[in-house]
């Protein structure tokens, strides 16, 4: 029983009077306050309802108003003057007029504003500069720039070095704000930091003047403040003033990095050439941000003198980003210059059937189409100059009879240019086999070898050029040796014309317009629309464009390929038919007494039951064209 | 006399707006809120609303919504906002409205859209 803690009634009783005075002290202060409030906020809008309308009426005279209303304007502002007396009432007013001023432009907020300033209201916003208290010297500055109270220039000036942020920065707009001349002031006296924010206010601020005539803003880059001359170096490039040249160039060495890169900009914005051997010696001891700044002037100013150094740039620098923008500022001087090397996908083709598959962007396509130039191994050899032996007499390109009139080099070299295509080896690196037909040549008698090279006209193929090369050489029978050299001719003309059709067949397709269009076409949906229309409107061009589509992965592009490609050799083949039809006709009018009055086909010509092939193959055994029937 | 509603909360701006109005020759009730807007549209004689978007209880979008797709009416409408962004002023042309003023408004050029506007009904072709 005795453990049983003792519970003081009395002093709980106590704490929850104490409680319950203190929670009503609380709800009843609250209470009073809200009343005060909301009877201020009555008193408030009983007094913007009252006084509106007398304002409006002021805002709005005009010395042409009636009597009555004039008579009613002097009484208000005779009764706004005597009120004005009480602090009270210059303080609302104030306020509405401040506020009444936000919403409103033109020649009624240039109403309000002069009232402001007739009720001598710009006083209280003085009175405000004086305060302790950093929001009322803020609010006070703000509302003397509000309402453009030119006078309060001076007393603002002295708040343009204030310790206090708000106050400064607010300061400075409202001197840059209410004298023409303030950016001067702003810009001789500033010694705090000025923040790009604000110097785009204060930009825009110069911009609204009307008539405004900036001053030379060069005079401030000899500041030795640097924001300063950061401010007035882009002043200069926005008001455009380009001459200072001199100036400007200095700047690019300027310890600040922020003066440099302005400085920069200017040098690329004016085109000041002359800045650029300067830089050239700056580069290297920049930073990355610079460095990327000087290449880029370079490449927008730069001339062919400067791609060394660029290029210097490029090979030496080990970071990519200065590499890179080396290039492309050599790019910039002199287009393409410089080809993507790196991290290409090697695409390799064989000519007959392949094409590269179209990129997803331009860039990568011009990847593919250099990897396809260069790895594409066509039967021709590449086309060089003739070498140093051009002393010697110029021996005739087309091989006549003694084809051992050529000497080795020289010859070599004309068939290069000629593009002659060896698909044998040459006599020393023949293989042992060929060693033995000519063996089997050389014990065969005259007879045989005449049958021999009448056999090899039916029989033989490119592979026996060697071969041939070596009978015409050595044969001493004269016809012989004739015809195998007919033989040789003709096979090389051969080969070189099948070499041709294919070099011929892949570039064709180049010139189709679609291999443009498809060129930059990044989606498979409008490459296969393209696709279709080729067949719609192509012709043989687009052939040999569309080949490579036929074994395009995708399978709907390889069918429509398939398909535009029927369709574009069924119109070809009903164009050559009506070629023919009309030349028949032509032919036909021209012989035949019936077939005079038949003229160029229509659209509605029936050619049913008229049989051209029989009337033309009858007239055609008949009738030879020949110079004397005038054909 | 054409008859217009000024639906505007600022007593300050509603009563100057007014004034400039009723010296051009127009007769203008006013509107503190949308509530007041939307009971002073029983008064048939009504002419033109002007109201201001950002209204207590009833903003003038909602007016609009309300005049064109309730009440059925092709009654002009003029827009005040000081949030003059595209998409408001987009809102309020397919919503309906006549025209759009952004705040801060100029008084005379105020009275000159309204005289389009009206200008506008008078001829009857112009309308949709």
């Amino acid at each position: 029983m005795d453990s049983i803690p003792q519970i003081h009634t009395n002093l709980l009783w106590d704490l929850a009077l104490l409680f319950g005075v203190i929670s009503l002290a609380y709800f009843t202060s609250i209470f009073v306050l809200r009343m005060i409030n909301r009877r201020k906020v009555a008193e408030m809008t009983y007094f913007r309802k009252e006084w509106a309308e007398a304002i409006s009426h002021i805002v709005f005279h005009s010395n042409e108003d009636p009597v009555e209303e004039q008579k009613a304007y002097l009484r208000l502002k005779v009764k706004i003057r005597a009120d004005l007396a009480r602090p009270y009432f210059r303080k609302l007013l104030s306020e509405m007029l401040l506020d009444l001023h936000k919403d409103l432009e033109g020649h009624s907020a240039d109403t309000v504003r002069q009232l402001f300033r007739d009720l001598q209201l710009h006083h209280d916003c003085y009175d405000k500069l004086k305060s302790m208290r950093w929001p009322r010297i803020s609010q006070g500055i703000h509302e003397l720039t509000q309402m453009q109270v030119l006078e309060a220039y001076f007393p603002i000036t002295r708040f343009l070095n204030d310790r206090r942020s708000i106050i400064r920065k607010q300061s400075e707009l409202a001197i840059v704000e209410l004298q023409t001349e303030g950016i001067n002031y702003f810009l001789n006296t500033t010694r705090s930091a000025i923040s790009q924010w604000q110097q785009l206010k204060m930009i825009e601020l110069l911009e609204q003047k009307t008539d405004y005539q900036p001053p030379a803003f060069k005079q401030w880059l000899l500041s030795s403040h640097t924001d300063t001359v950061l401010f007035a170096l882009r002043l200069i490039l926005h008001f455009q003033q380009n001459d200072g040249k001199k100036s400007i160039i200095e700047l690019s060495k300027h310890i600040d990095f922020r003066v440099r890169h302005e400085a920069l900009r200017c040098i690329r914005d004016f085109g000041f050439e002359d800045a650029l051997p300067l830089l050239e010696k700056l580069f290297k001891g920049c930073d990355l941000d610079l460095k990327l700044d000087i290449l880029d002037t370079f490449g927008q100013l730069g001339s062919t003198e400067d791609i060394e150094f660029l290029e210097n740039c490029a090979a030496q620098s080990k970071d990519f980003l200065i590499a890179s923008k080396a290039l492309a500022a050599i790019n910039q001087i002199e287009p393409d210059r410089v080809l993507p090397s790196v991290n290409l996908e090697s695409v390799k083709l064989s000519y007959a059937n392949e094409m590269p598959q179209w990129a997803d962007d331009r860039q990568s396509f011009e990847v593919a189409e250099v990897s396809f130039y260069e790895e594409v191994e066509f039967p021709v050899k590449t086309r060089k100059p003739l070498k140093s032996k051009e002393a010697k007499p110029e021996e005739p390109l087309e091989p006549n009879f003694e084809l051992n009139l050529l000497d080795g080099d020289l010859e070599d070299q004309v068939e290069e240019q000629l593009g002659v295509v060896h698909t044998v080896k040459p006599l020393e690196e023949s293989s042992a086999q060929e060693e033995d037909y000519k063996l089997f040549y050389q014990r065969l008698d005259l007879e045989e070898r005449r049958n021999f090279i009448r056999n090899f006209s039916y029989l033989g193929n490119p592979r026996e050029l060697e071969l041939l090369e070596y009978i015409v050489e050595f044969e001493t029978d004269d016809e012989t040796q004739f015809q195998a050299f007919q033989l040789l001719k003709s096979i090389q003309a051969d080969t070189r014309a099948a070499t041709a059709r294919v070099v011929e067949e892949v570039h064709e397709s180049e010139h189709s317009i679609f291999y443009q269009l498809i060129e930059f076409t990044p989606d498979n949906d409008l490459k296969k629309n393209l696709i279709q229309e080729a067949g719609a409107i192509g012709d043989r061009k687009e052939i040999a464009f569309l080949k490579p589509f036929l074994t395009n992965e995708d399978k709907l592009i390889s069918k429509l390929a398939s398909r535009a490609v029927e369709r574009i050799e069924a119109r070809l083949l009903e164009v050559s038919e009506e070629d023919e039809y009309a030349w028949r006709l032509q032919i036909l009018a021209k012989y035949s007494q019936e077939a005079q009055a038949i003229s160029a086909p229509e659209e509605d010509f029936e050619v049913s039951g008229f049989d051209f092939q029989f009337d033309l193959n009858d007239f055609a055994l008949n009738n030879e064209a020949s110079p004397k029937n005038g054909v | 006399m054409k008859h217009l509603l000024l639906g505007e909360d600022d007593p300050m701006l509603a009563s100057l707006l007014k004034y400039k109005l009723e010296k051009a020759g127009y007769r203008v009730s006013t509107a503190e809120d949308g509530r007041q807007v939307k009971k002073s549209l029983a008064d048939n004689s009504i002419d033109m609303i002007i109201t201001d978007i950002m209204m207590p209880y009833f903003s003038g979008m909602e007016l609009v919504d309300f005049v064109r797709n309730i009440l059925r009416s092709d009654l002009p409408i003029l827009l005040i906002s000081s949030a003059s962004n595209e998409e408001n002023i987009l809102k309020a042309f397919s919503l309906g409205a006549d025209d759009f003023i952004s705040k801060p408004v100029s008084p005379s050029e105020l009275q000159v859209r309204i005289a389009r506007v009206m200008g506008k009904i008078r001829n009857p072709d112009a309308i949709n």
